[in-house]
């Protein structure tokens, strides 16, 4: 799929909607486009993180996407309907 | 999926396609897997699209565009989002669609690239602190750094990859608060004696100048000599503090960019044991391969910044090279007709080799970066901090391998990607030596977590 | 090279030499442990880190009697460590959990415990319904074949690197002498006393304690041709960290203390065969699903393999060498298990002074040498 970039797909983030261009990352939209400060709570020492690279390397992105927990959210492109959310309690799922 | 191909290529990135592109050029069966959604890598990361066209300067845009349309041209198969987790010679666990595969290949070509060389500091986990490729991600993909675009960034560090950041964030709008170098002008000085090698590869430097007076044009305010730097804040970054000119300074800052030169990714190989070699100016860890990227392990080739970081021009020759080199040796293809096949693509290759040798000393990283305080978070999975390390090597664990077992630096969910290479100057610094000598990571497969379920059924069906 | 003499040296600073090499010290004799660098197999590095004691060696009464003399010995032994190095050691003295998943199997189980119990004459265990072990283990969602589990009280387990590390840190501290370096040959002297070639050096001594693991099968030829242990495979999948729900370790499947889960129980005989062959773990990854189904969703973040050290009646040998009573041979699948042990009733031994009697048995005596 070519040059589709004008389009957009509609996700939602800790049950607020959100549109963002299609064929991007699900860790870019939620740091890029919500602009949500941190992702998740830290399991080891519960402090707040953020995605640090943004492909696949450093594990910061972890999000719950469509139900399913600790999700690489850097390696995960946006669909529409997708429902994410960050990991706020601390804990590892 | 029990059909033998005759190669896979890992990694839609330059080399990865240009690896593809040329297996097919011979005949061969190629299947391209990558974990992106679209071709092009990191270096020309959604250029299907226009709001990555954008930011891409012409030159770029051509070259990436029409590797892109070769590659979705010619007759490879493509496997995008698709997460490698397993390989050995002739095989790779992969997760399709959600569903665990094999796919079995006669040569397998990894084209991994290169990954930025994460340096710890204190603040470092602090959301609003990123590596500058990452930020340069999120650009490309439509976004912005703050919500604000007037928030305040502060860029640090050493390397050609800043200079093109900058560049963007400049035409973004982007309030560039300070740039703080942490490059050693001492090795800037004596890669001036190889400069005229440097001239060899006009076009490669006349785009660095150019980006260079682009952040002198704008007016960015650039501070040298810069260490001990610090992000401070509560659950995100709300200001920098280093030392310059003998003094500690302080400003404010939503985001901090932090960028330390490009590494290859060795993950992948190092999970085999493949051979690596030390590079002592650029202080990382490359495979040892021939000239068509050729490893230590059978049936595995590598290609692109994976191989030793030339950059992404370099990166298409490689691949390129590779592809026909597999060619040959299945013997699809004659010994002559690969050496009339290779040769312009070789010629290139060598010439961009030696110019890019004083690019290795003018972005040499500063070995002082590492030298963090004690209470610096270096694995930032299992919350190892500076001086676990250096307590341990104290009480007399001296290999990397030691430290990690002993502190639980490097295992965590990333494997040492974030601290390795931070874990391996630090136990190295505490006793006076070369990280080439204290041993380098061992790294265990599945490379990325995989679901129990879906590694048993695949790899123990009923 | 130069040549050092020594009063005792330990060949092997796994958990195995460390404990004996700690015990010695304690005897108040001066030791010097040599030991290999990271890249050579070190079983110690791979351990799950389970004190165990329950539901075997019923052919082997006395080994039996054995793990549950040192699992006695160790709350001590974790807490004088922790004073020495200064180091916390994660331990649970809770207990331990097998999971059955038939009604054959809770049958069959129950018939060993009730021999073993008869013969060692004490047993702290038994079998528990599916409601006790639900009870002990709230946290956890087990399957719905699990009807049940052998239980032993006095199992636990401890973090096998943090004891490892203790150890270490220890050693120094009690007046041991710790070097890394590589041994390359091991040989008697004309006059007596033993010398150790090593990379950096030779050693000289009066008495030598072979605890170099499979090592050993070199160190020993100038003595005897063979020594009957063998390499033992293990290989284990782990799991991503959850939330700490498993306080009585579980056998096959146990969370580790910093909730990350470990799952495998392989022995195979395939050499000095180090690869993860994924197609063999994967069978016990299916069965800790049967127990445990919500670990089905969570991720693999690694698999390796390591080698146990396995005398090949399975039981340990604590032995003289034919010839050579000033050295002592130790070799043993369970270095964890016995380490308070190993660390409270061998030096002795060690030293020229008698085994224990439960451990009369474990010399190389009954593979027909005469030591």
């Amino acid at each position: 799929m070519q040059n589709t970039a004008t389009s957009t797909v509609h996700i939602t983030l800790d049950g607020k909607p959100l549109e963002v261009p299609a064929g991007i990352s699900v860790a870019a939209a939620v740091l890029g486009h919500a602009h949500a400060g941190h992702t998740c709570k830290h399991p080891v020492d519960g402090s707040a993180r953020a995605p640090y690279c943004l492909m696949g390397v450093c594990f910061e992105c972890l999000m719950e996407i469509n139900g399913e927990p600790n999700v690489q959210s850097c390696l995960v492109t946006v669909q529409e309907g997708m429902t994410v959310r960050r990991q706020l309690s601390g804990e590892s799922a | 999926m029990d059909r033998n191909m005759d190669l896979i290529v890992i990694g839609a990135g330059p080399a990865g396609l240009s690896a593809a592109c040329a297996a097919r050029a011979c005949g061969l069966d190629v299947t391209l897997i990558d974990e992106q959604a679209a071709p092009g890598g990191q270096l020309f990361r959604n250029i299907e699209t226009p709001m990555a066209q954008a930011i891409l300067d012409p030159k770029d845009r051509e070259t990436g565009l029409a590797l892109v349309k070769r590659f979705r041209n010619c007759g490879a198969t493509y496997y995008p989002n698709t997460t490698v987790w397993g390989l050995e010679p002739h095989k790779v666990s992969c997760t399709i669609n959600g569903k665990a595969e094999f796919l079995t290949a006669s040569y397998i070509v990894i084209a991994p690239g290169g990954m930025e060389r994460p340096v710890p500091f204190p603040g470092w986990t602090l959301p609003g602190v990123m590596g500058a490729g990452g930020a340069d991600i999120l650009l490309r993909s439509g976004g912005t750094l703050s919500a604000d675009n007037n928030a305040p960034v502060v860029l640090a560090g050493n390397g050609p990859l800043l200079l093109l950041l900058a560049g963007h964030l400049l035409d973004a709008g982007v309030n560039i608060a300070a740039w703080l170098d942490t490059g050693t002008w001492g090795r800037r000085l004596q890669s001036g004696a190889l400069m005229p090698a440097g001239l060899l590869d006009a076009k490669y430097m006349a785009k660095g100048i150019g980006m260079a007076l682009r952040v002198l044009k704008g007016r960015v305010p650039i501070i040298r000599g810069v260490t001990n730097i610090r992000a401070a804040g509560t659950d995100h970054v709300e200001a920098v503090s280093y030392d310059a000119g003998g003094k500690t300074h302080e400003i404010a800052a939503q985001t901090l960019l932090r960028h330390e030169g490009i590494i290859p990714r060795t993950h992948i190989l190092n999970s085999l044991g493949a051979q690596h070699a030390w590079d002592a100016v650029q202080r990382y860890w490359y495979p040892v391969t021939d000239e068509f990227g050729r490893t230590s392990i059978d049936g595995i080739y590598i290609a692109g910044d994976g191989t030793y970081v030339h950059g992404g021009d370099a990166s298409l020759l490689k691949g390129t090279l590779a592809g026909i080199e597999i060619a040959r040796r299945l013997g699809v293809i004659t010994d002559a007709e690969a050496a009339y096949r290779c040769a312009p693509t070789l010629r290139t290759l060598r010439r961009t080799r030696v110019a890019r040798g004083f690019l290795r000393y003018v972005f040499a990283p500063n070995p002082a970066i590492f030298n963090v305080p004690d209470d610096t978070m270096v694995c930032r999975c299992e919350c190892v901090t500076a001086g676990d390390i250096r307590k341990a090597v104290s009480e007399g664990f001296r290999n990397v391998n030691e430290v990690k077992r002993f502190t639980r630096c490097g295992m965590g969910q990333c494997q040492g990607r974030m601290c390795g290479p931070a874990l391996a100057e630090l136990t190295a610094a505490a006793q006076a030596k070369s990280p080439a000598a204290v041993g380098t990571l061992q790294v265990r497969q599945p490379f990325r977590p995989v679901s129990l379920e879906n590694y048993c059924n695949l790899n123990a069906p009923e | 090279m130069s040549t050092t003499e020594q009063d005792i040296i330990v060949v092997g600073g796994g958990v195995a030499g460390s404990a004996l090499a700690y015990g010695i010290a304690g005897k108040g004799r001066k030791v010097t442990v040599l030991d290999a660098p990271t890249d050579t197999n070190k079983a110690s590095r791979t351990n799950v880190g389970l004190i165990w004691c329950q539901s075997k060696f019923l052919h082997l009464p006395n080994y039996a009697k054995w793990g549950f003399i040192s699992s006695r010995l160790f709350p001590a032994l974790t807490k004088e460590l922790e004073e020495t190095s200064g180091h916390t050691i994660p331990v649970n003295y809770t207990g331990g959990i097998i999971p059955v998943l038939s009604e054959e199997e809770y049958t069959r189980r129950g018939d060993y415990i009730e021999k073993l119990r008869e013969a060692l004459g004490e047993y702290k265990g038994c079998m528990i319904d599916r409601a006790e072990l639900e009870r002990k283990l709230p946290g956890i969602g087990w399957g719905p074949e699990v009807c049940g589990a052998a239980w032993c009280e006095e199992d636990g387990v401890i973090d096998p690197l943090a004891l490892l590390r203790a150890f270490r840190t220890s050693l120094p501290r009690v007046g041991v002498t710790y070097r890394q370096t590589l041994v390359y040959d091991v040989q008697p002297l004309a006059g007596g006393g033993y010398r150790v070639t090593t990379r950096d050096g030779v050693y000289d001594c009066e008495r030598l304690v072979l605890a170099a693991g499979l090592a050993n099968r070199r160190f020993v030829q100038f003595a005897m041709p063979t020594l009957p242990v063998y390499p033992d495979k293990g290989q284990v999948l782990l799991v991503e960290r959850m939330p700490y729900v498993m306080p009585i370790p579980v056998l096959g499947v146990t969370q580790t203390f910093g909730g990350t889960t470990i799952i495998g129980f392989r022995h195979e005989n395939s050499g000095h065969h180090m690869q993860v062959v994924p197609s063999a773990v994967a069978t016990e990854g299916k069965w800790a699903i049967r127990v445990w189904p919500e670990l089905g969703k969570k991720r693999v973040i690694r698999a390796w393999a390591g080698l146990r050290v396995m005398p090949e009646d399975n039981m340990a040998i604590y032995s003289h060498l034919p010839g050579h009573p000033n050295v002592t041979l130790i070799n043993t699948h369970s270095a964890v298990t016995m380490a308070a042990a190993h660390t409270r009733l061998l030096p002795d031994f060690a030293l020229g002074g008698e085994l224990p009697e439960t451990a009369r048995g474990m010399t190389l005596k009954r593979f027909g040498y005469d030591c």
